[in-house]
C-alpha cells in the first residue's frame, strides 16, 4: 500500500475548508448584490410610477391621463368605475390589482413578478393614490406599471458569474499557496528524513543536530539520537567482542602452528619432540579453556543454564579449584591460605565451581611474586583476597575480555572473560560478585547473597 | 643475518627464536617491551620481528621511540588484531611489514628475507659473486657448481659477507651480525668459523673470495 501523503491530505482539508469558507462568503455576497439591485430596481419602478400617478387629474369632466410615450412599458390606470386607462397591452394583472385591494390594508403600493404579454420576464408595481383633485370627489385609483427584467436579471446573472469565477480563481491559487507553504513547512521533515537516510551501520557515530529543528520535532529527533547512541555503543561493543575473541583465540593459535611448524622445519631429537608436544598439548588445553569460558557465557547469555543445588563442602571445593594453579603459584613464591570453615552448604557446585576457578585464576596471574592468597567468609559466602597491586579499575574488570594491562596477551584460561563469566554465574545463582580495593593495598572480591549485597554492587556496565 | 624477537607470550616466542636460529638468524628474544627497545637500540639487528601486544612498553611505542632516535632496522610487525586501523597504525608508525597471528612460519621467514635483501639493496634472492651461488631462499651455496655444505654458524657468516661484497667489514660487525648475545663473545670462536669457511668456500680454487684485511677485517669478493 502505497503510504497517503502528509502534505497532499494538508493541501485537500485546507482547500476544502477554505473553499466551503469562500463559497459562504460568495453565496452571501451575491444574494446581497442580487437583492440591492432588485431593490434598486424596484425604487426606481416606484418613482416612475409615483412620477405617471402625478399626471393623473380628477376634473369635472372626470379622470384626465396624459402619459407620455412610453417605450418598453407597460403602464395601466384602474378608474373606480372599472374602466381601465391602458397603455401598452392588457397585463392580466387583476388578481394583484384585486388582491392588493381585497386586503384594504393601508399598504398602497406593491410589488410583483409577471409575465409580460410579449412573453419576457417582467416587474411591475402596483400604486394606489390620489390624482391632483379640482373637483374635491376624486377617489383613490389604482396605477398599474409592469417592464421587462433581461437588464437586471443580466447583470446579476453577469455579477453570479463573476462570482464564482473569482470564487474558484481563489481556490485555485489558495491551492498553490497552500501546496507550497506546507512543502515548506514539511521542509524539515524532508530534511531529517534524508539525515535519517545517510546513517547506516558505519555511520552511527552520526547524531542529528537539534538546534536547527523545528518544535515539534525536538523530541522526536532526541529520542532518535538516544536511540543512535545506545545503536552505536552496542555495535562498538559487538565488533569490539568479536576483535577481542579473535584476538584471545589468535594468539595461542599462532603459538600453536609456530610450535608446530618450527618443529617440522628439520629432523629433532626425541626431547626436542617431546618439548614441543609438551607445549602444543598445553595450548591446546588452554584454547579448550577460551572456548569453554566463552560458550558458556553464551549458554548463560541464552538462558540455557539450569541451577541444580546440592549440598557443597565450600573448603573442599576451594580446594580443588587451587591445585591447578598450586605449582605456578609456589614457583612465584605465592601463600595460598583457606580459611573456609569444614561445613556444607546448598549451593550450585558446578558454577561455583567456575566461579571459584575464574577468582583463584585471577589471583594466581596478578598477585605480585611473594605475595599472599586468601579465601574466607568474612562478611560474604566466600571472599577471595590477595595481596595486590590493587585492581586499575574495580567496576571495568567485570567487562568481557577488558584487561587490567591492555598489553597483557593471553598466557591463562581466564584470558579476559574470566571475571565476566564469573560475575554472570554468580548472579545466575543468586549471588552477587564484587571487586574491592582495599585499605592495606589487598584485593577483595567477595560473593555475597545477592540482597545484602545489592548496594554494593556496582551498576552492570 | 641478526635478528631481535620481541614477543610476551612465552611458547611462541620460544619457538620463533628456534625456527629462526634453525633457519640461520642469530636471535635475541625478549618478552619485554622496555627490554626489547634496549636490545634495538644497543645491537647492530638485519631484522625485528615486534608483536604489539607487549607487557609494560607497547609494540607501537616501542616503534615509535626506535624510529624517533634514527633507528632504521627493518621491523615486522605481529599483531593478534586484524583490524585494519591497527595495521595502518603500525605501518604509519615505522614498520616496514606485519603479519595477522596466526601465520605460516614459512611466510615469516620469506617476508624477513625480503626485509633483508631491502636493507642490503639486494633484489635477487639469489646472490652471485663471481661462481660462487648462495641461494638465501634454501640456505644452498654452490661453487662452481657445486654444492658446498655449510654449517648454520658458516652460512650465516658468509651471507653477511656477501651482502656487503667489496666493503671492509669489521670483527665486531661480522661478530655483531652472525652472533646473538648467548654466544660467548670470544674472537677465537671467530677466527675458527671464518678459517672453515674459507677451507670450504675457497679452497681448491685459484681466485680466492675471503680476504683478511690486516687490522682492519675482512673483505669478500674478487680480489683487487
Amino acid at each position: 500500500m502505497k503510504p497517503y501523503s502528509l502534505r497532499l491530505r494538508l493541501v485537500a482539508l485546507m482547500v476544502a475548508a477554505l473553499g466551503a469558507a469562500l463559497s459562504a462568503i460568495a453565496i452571501f455576497l451575491y444574494i446581497g448584490v442580487r437583492d440591492a439591485a432588485w431593490q434598486q430596481h424596484d425604487d426606481s419602478l416606484l418613482a416612475r410610477a409615483r412620477a405617471l400617478s402625478a399626471l393623473v387629474e380628477h376634473d369635472e369632466d372626470g379622470y384626465e391621463f396624459e402619459a407620455p410615450p412610453t417605450k418598453d412599458a407597460f403602464i395601466e390606470l384602474h378608474l373606480p368605475n372599472g374602466k381601465v386607462i391602458r397603455i401598452g397591452e392588457e397585463l392580466l394583472m387583476s388578481a394583484s390589482v384585486s388582491r392588493l385591494a381585497d386586503t384594504g390594508a393601508p399598504a398602497r403600493i406593491g410589488f410583483f413578478d409577471i409575465e409580460l404579454p410579449d412573453g419576457r420576464g417582467g416587474r411591475g408595481v402596483e400604486l394606489r393614490f390620489k390624482p391632483r383633485d379640482e373637483t374635491g370627489d376624486a377617489q383613490e385609483l389604482t396605477l398599474i406599471l409592469a417592464e421587462g427584467v433581461a437588464g437586471v436579471t443580466k447583470s446579476i446573472a453577469a455579477i453570479r458569474n463573476l462570482f464564482v469565477l473569482v470564487s474558484l480563481l481563489a481556490l485555485i491559487v489558495i491551492a498553490a499557496l497552500v501546496w507550497w507553504i506546507t512543502g515548506s513547512a514539511l521542509r524539515p521533515l524532508a530534511a531529517l528524513g534524508r539525515s535519517i537516510d545517510r546513517i547506516d551501520d558505519k555511520t552511527l557515530t552520526t547524531r542529528i543536530p537539534v538546534e536547527n529543528q523545528p518544535a515539534e520535532l525536538v523530541a522526536p529527533v532526541r529520542k532518535l539520537n538516544d536511540l543512535l547512541a545506545r545503536l552505536e555503543t552496542s555495535f562498538a561493543r559487538e565488533r569490539q567482542f568479536t576483535a577481542d575473541v579473535s584476538h584471545e583465540l589468535r594468539t595461542p593459535l599462532a603459538g600453536l602452528r609456530t610450535v608446530l611448524e618450527v618443529t617440522a622445519l628439520a629432523d629433532r631429537s626425541a626431547p626436542d619432540y617431546k618439548h614441543a608436544i609438551a607445549d602444543a598439548h598445553a595450548i591446546v588445553l588452554q584454547l579448550g579453556a577460551i572456548v569453554e569460558n566463552m560458550l558458556t557465557l553464551a549458554r548463560l547469555d541464552a538462558g540455557q543454564l539450569p541451577t541444580t543445588t546440592s549440598d557443597v563442602n565450600l573448603r573442599e571445593l576451594v580446594d580443588d579449584c587451587w591445585k591447578p594453579h598450586a605449582a605456578a603459584a609456589a614457583a612465584r613464591s605465592l601463600t595460598f591460605r583457606n580459611q573456609l570453615a569444614d561445613t556444607t552448604q546448598a549451593i550450585d557446585r558446578e558454577k561455583l565451581r567456575v566461579i571459584l576457578a575464574n577468582l583463584l585464576a585471577n589471583a594466581a596471574e596478578y598477585t605480585e611474586a611473594g605475595g599472599w592468597i586468601e579465601v574466607n567468609a568474612n562478611t560474604a559466602v566466600i571472599a577471595v583476597t590477595d595481596s595486590g597491586p590493587a585492581l586499575p579499575d574495580e567496576h571495568k574488570i567485570f567487562d568481557r575480555l577488558w584487561r587490567g594491562d591492555t598489553a597483557r596477551t593471553a598466557t591463562g584460561a581466564h584470558c579476559g572473560i574470566g571475571l565476566a563469566l564469573a560475575r554472570s554465574l554468580a548472579e545466575h545463582i543468586g549471588l552477587a560478585l564484587t571487586a574491592e580495593n582495599c585499605s592495606d593495598g589487598s584485593v577483595r572480591f567477595a560473593l555475597q547473597l545477592s540482597d545484602a549485597a545489592n548496594l554494593r554492587v556496582a551498576p552492570r556496565v | 643475518m641478526r635478528a631481535l624477537v620481541v614477543e610476551d607470550y612465552a611458547v611462541l616466542r620460544e619457538s620463533l627464536a628456534k625456527g629462526l636460529r634453525d633457519s640461520g638468524y642469530a636471535v635475541d628474544a625478549t618478552g619485554e617491551g622496555g627490554e626489547g627497545l634496549w636490545y634495538a637500540e644497543n645491537h647492530p639487528y638485519d631484522v625485528i620481528v615486534l608483536d604489539l601486544m607487549l607487557p609494560g612498553l607497547g609494540g607501537l611505542e616501542l616503534l615509535k621511540k626506535l624510529r624517533t632516535s634514527g633507528n632504521t632496522t627493518p621491523v615486522l610487525v605481529l599483531t593478534a588484531r586484524d583490524a585494519i586501523d591497527d595495521r595502518v597504525a603500525g605501518l604509519d608508525l615505522g614498520a616496514d611489514d606485519y603479519m595477522v597471528k596466526p601465520f605460516a612460519f614459512e611466510e615469516l621467514l620469506a617476508r624477513l628475507r625480503a626485509l633483508v635483501r631491502r636493507r642490503y639493496a639486494q633484489v635477487d634472492p639469489i646472490v652471485r659473486v663471481l661462481d660462487l651461488e648462495i641461494d638465501t631462499r634454501a640456505r644452498r651455496v654452490r661453487r662452481a657448481g657445486h654444492i658446498v655444505a655449510l654449517s648454520a654458524r658458516e652460512y650465516a657468516l658468509l651471507e653477511y659477507l656477501a651482502h656487503r661484497v667489496g666493503d671492509i667489514v669489521s670483527r665486531t660487525e661480522l661478530w655483531d651480525h652472525a652472533y646473538d648475545e648467548a654466544a660467548e663473545a670470544n674472537s677465537n670462536v671467530l677466527d675458527v668459523h671464518i678459517s672453515h669457511l674459507r677451507r670450504k668456500i675457497d679452497d681448491g680454487h685459484a681466485k680466492k673470495l675471503i680476504h683478511t684485511k690486516r687490522g682492519q677485517g675482512y673483505v669478500f669478493g674478487e680480489d683487487r
